[in-house]
């Protein structure tokens, strides 16, 4: 066996005879020797009168075997000493008959597996007509026979990979999809999109513009339109993540945790084409909000918990202080032998029984908070508060005569409970007028600022301070007092941390004794 | 002459201990309302080589709480005056603050309030026949 292929070096060669018996080939013969000698390929020229082959560019073409089972018999093909593979010869057969049909300028070829020494590998076959009769008949083929086998391997090497990248991105359950930026328009997605959404690809492919409030959450479509508008300055090794809500064929909404990256460069660098990987999330987002759920029920009962205990053992001591000290006057005056005496003792009752008094009515303002009064929501105007509740305390404000200075103009106004937001800063005013330093004139500064979803609202005056390292353990307890001299049921600042912490806001303090002291209030909108 | 001092925080309940003191025949009494107060007090008392024989002291105050006053009694002016004998005065109602203020070698009994007249008597009495 050997290679009926020119190799570089062999020269071609021509059949004068054959090629003598059909004048009008004389005249393109340098042509054809010309081309034949430059070309990798095998050419034939077959007579079908004579069934010979009257040209070839291979010497060894010419040698005209008989046909047997093995070695398979086309006058023009045997003659180059070919080696069909047995599984095509049938259709080899047929492609041979099919040439003398052919019109003037139709040329058909064939693919075929042929054996190279030891190896199998392919062949193609281009056939044209040469010459016609007089008749029109077909008297001789033009056959071009080239080696594909590598450009073969090569195709059944990328046909292999693209079978490795199909099976990858049919089998994932990521969703995976390329989208065209100049063009506007999905190119392509996976079964990820069957799979996991169970939608058909061309219920994404069809639409142009792409309607993404179709498909995605409202909360999040303005979001993901964002995204879209500055897509085009996608590095090519960047990755742009982001969370999704997408919504699956029977109107589920699914959570997506949506992964941007470059795929394909326009000429001048620029990006043409996005990959968009979308996993799917949403058995990790449930259980997330499962667990801040069930934190927040948690932290509800850790809160009444520790509520109870310092609530109710406060409250006892603060109830069992001024009944103790009843008994005790009652001792006293049973023990005073002048009438005088015992009617000034007996004035000391109404001092006990007003502290009595402020300890239950305290109470019941916590017990109050604990109920829900979020029926008392609206969109509350810092100003008005702050005007409410310094007509309430005109007396007070009016004895003391403190500079003021607001400003509500960062932040005017909240979503929030009304009787919260009085009694706060009700709060905040008595503490600023109660803790004045006698030494100077009380200076109060209330600020609100944009803060998150909420306001942040500061409250400052330069009053006595708190010494904070010795009591800021005990400084948001109920019916904690700070000071002997004060007068309150201690329950002030409880009742505001309460209050600002019941929708998952906070408070800070900042005091230093002899300065001052400023509250922090981060209030979170209920909207 | 038997030396009293009160430290509470509550201004009714000093007043009228003082009174039921003064009752019973005892003027010496030194009052104060917090446990910083009552610290200065004790300064005092080392100048002077002069401590109460009796301290009454409250447990719960705003700032330093009543065991936290005792527990600095003892580590830094129990040496000058190691037979000043303390009484807890209390209104809470938990077993182990009780527990945890009869630990200290200084404290001698745990009083519920309000102080009576009896448990006072009582107690003035067994401290002068000694």
């Amino acid at each position: 066996m050997h290679n009926p292929y020119p190799k570089e070096g062999v020269s071609a060669y021509s059949n004068k005879e054959g090629l003598s018996q059909t004048g009008d080939l004389l005249v393109n013969r340098d042509f054809i020797n010309e081309i034949a000698f430059v070309t990798p390929d095998l050419i034939t020229i077959f007579d079908v009168v004579s069934n010979k082959v009257i040209f070839a560019n291979y010497e060894n073409s010419f040698q005209n075997e008989q046909s047997n089972d093995d070695n398979f018999s086309v006058p023009d093909i045997v003659g180059m000493n070919l080696h069909i593979y047995p599984g095509d010869r049938k259709k080899a057969k047929e492609y041979i008959e099919k040439r003398y049909s052919l019109a003037d300028s139709e040329m058909i070829e064939i693919e075929l597996r042929n054996k190279f020494e030891n190896e199998w590998g392919w062949i193609k076959i281009r056939s044209k007509v040469f010459k016609r009769n007089a008749q029109g008949k077909a008297i001789q083929i033009i056959s071009f026979v080239t080696n594909i086998t590598e450009k073969k391997k090569i195709a059944e090497e990328i046909k292999e990979k693209a079978y490795f990248i199909q099976q990858i991105t049919d089998k994932i359950p990521d969703i995976l999809i390329v989208y065209d930026i100049p063009e506007d328009k999905i190119v392509y997605v996976n079964r990820g999109l069957f799979l996991t959404l169970g939608y058909y690809p061309e219920e994404f492919y069809s639409s142009k513009p792409i309607k993404y409030e179709n498909f995605l959450h409202p909360d999040d479509y303005q979001k993901r339109l964002a995204q879209m508008h500055v897509m085009h300055t996608l590095k090519p090794d960047e990755v742009r993540e982001t969370e999704l809500r997408i919504k699956d064929a029977a109107g589920k909404w699914r959570w997506f945790k949506v992964r941007d990256t470059f795929f394909k460069a326009n000429e001048d660098g620029s990006l043409k084409q996005i990959l968009n990987i979308n996993q799917e999330i949403t058995a990790e987002k449930e259980a997330e909000e499962a667990y801040l759920k069930e934190k927040l029920i948690n932290d509800e009962l850790k809160r009444i918990n520790e509520l109870m205990d310092t609530f109710v053992f406060s409250a006892a001591h603060d109830l069992k202080a001024p009944i103790s000290n009843l008994r005790l006057l009652t001792n006293v005056i049973d023990c005073a032998e002048e009438t005088e005496k015992k009617l000034k003792l007996q004035n000391k009752y109404s001092q006990i029984i007003e502290r009595l008094d402020k300890t239950i009515t305290g109470l019941i303002q916590v017990l109050a908070l604990e109920k829900d009064s979020t029926s008392d929501l609206k969109k509350l105007k810092f100003l008005d508060i702050y005007n409410t509740v310094s007509k309430e305390l005109t007396e007070n404000i009016y004895v003391v005569n403190p500079n003021i200075h607001i400003d509500f103009s960062g932040c005017p106004s909240i979503f929030y409970i009304e009787s919260y937001l009085v009694s706060i800063f009700r709060n905040l005013f008595t503490n600023a007028l109660k803790y004045r330093s006698e030494e100077r004139k009380l200076n109060i500064r209330i600020k609100t600022q944009r803060w998150g979803k909420g306001a942040l609202l500061t409250f400052s005056d330069n009053g006595i301070g708190i010494d904070l390292s010795l009591f800021s353990d005990d400084l948001f307890k109920p019916f904690k007092r700070f000071s002997s001299q004060s007068s309150g049921s201690g329950i002030g600042l409880y009742l505001m941390k309460s209050m600002v912490r019941k929708n998952g806001g906070n408070i800070e303090i900042e005091s230093y004794p002899g300065m001052g002291t400023t509250f922090k209030i981060h209030l979170l909108d209920y909207n | 002459m038997t030396k009293f001092f009160l430290l509470d925080d509550d201004e009714l309940n000093n007043e009228l201990v003082v009174l039921l003191m003064n009752s019973l025949g005892v003027f010496d009494v030194e009052v104060r309302t917090s446990g910083i107060d009552a610290i200065q007090y004790l300064e005092d008392c080392k100048m002077k080589a002069a401590f109460p024989d009796i301290m009454f002291v409250d447990l719960n105050m705003p700032g330093m709480k009543g065991l936290s006053f005792v527990n600095l009694f003892e580590r830094k002016y129990k040496q000058y005056s190691p037979d000043t004998r303390i009484i807890i005065l209390s209104n809470s109602i938990l077993h182990s603050e009780k527990d945890e203020a009869l630990k200290y070698e200084s404290v001698i009994d745990y009083w519920n309030k309000p102080v009576t007249y009896k448990k006072l008597s009582e107690t003035i009495h067994q401290i002068e026949t000694e």
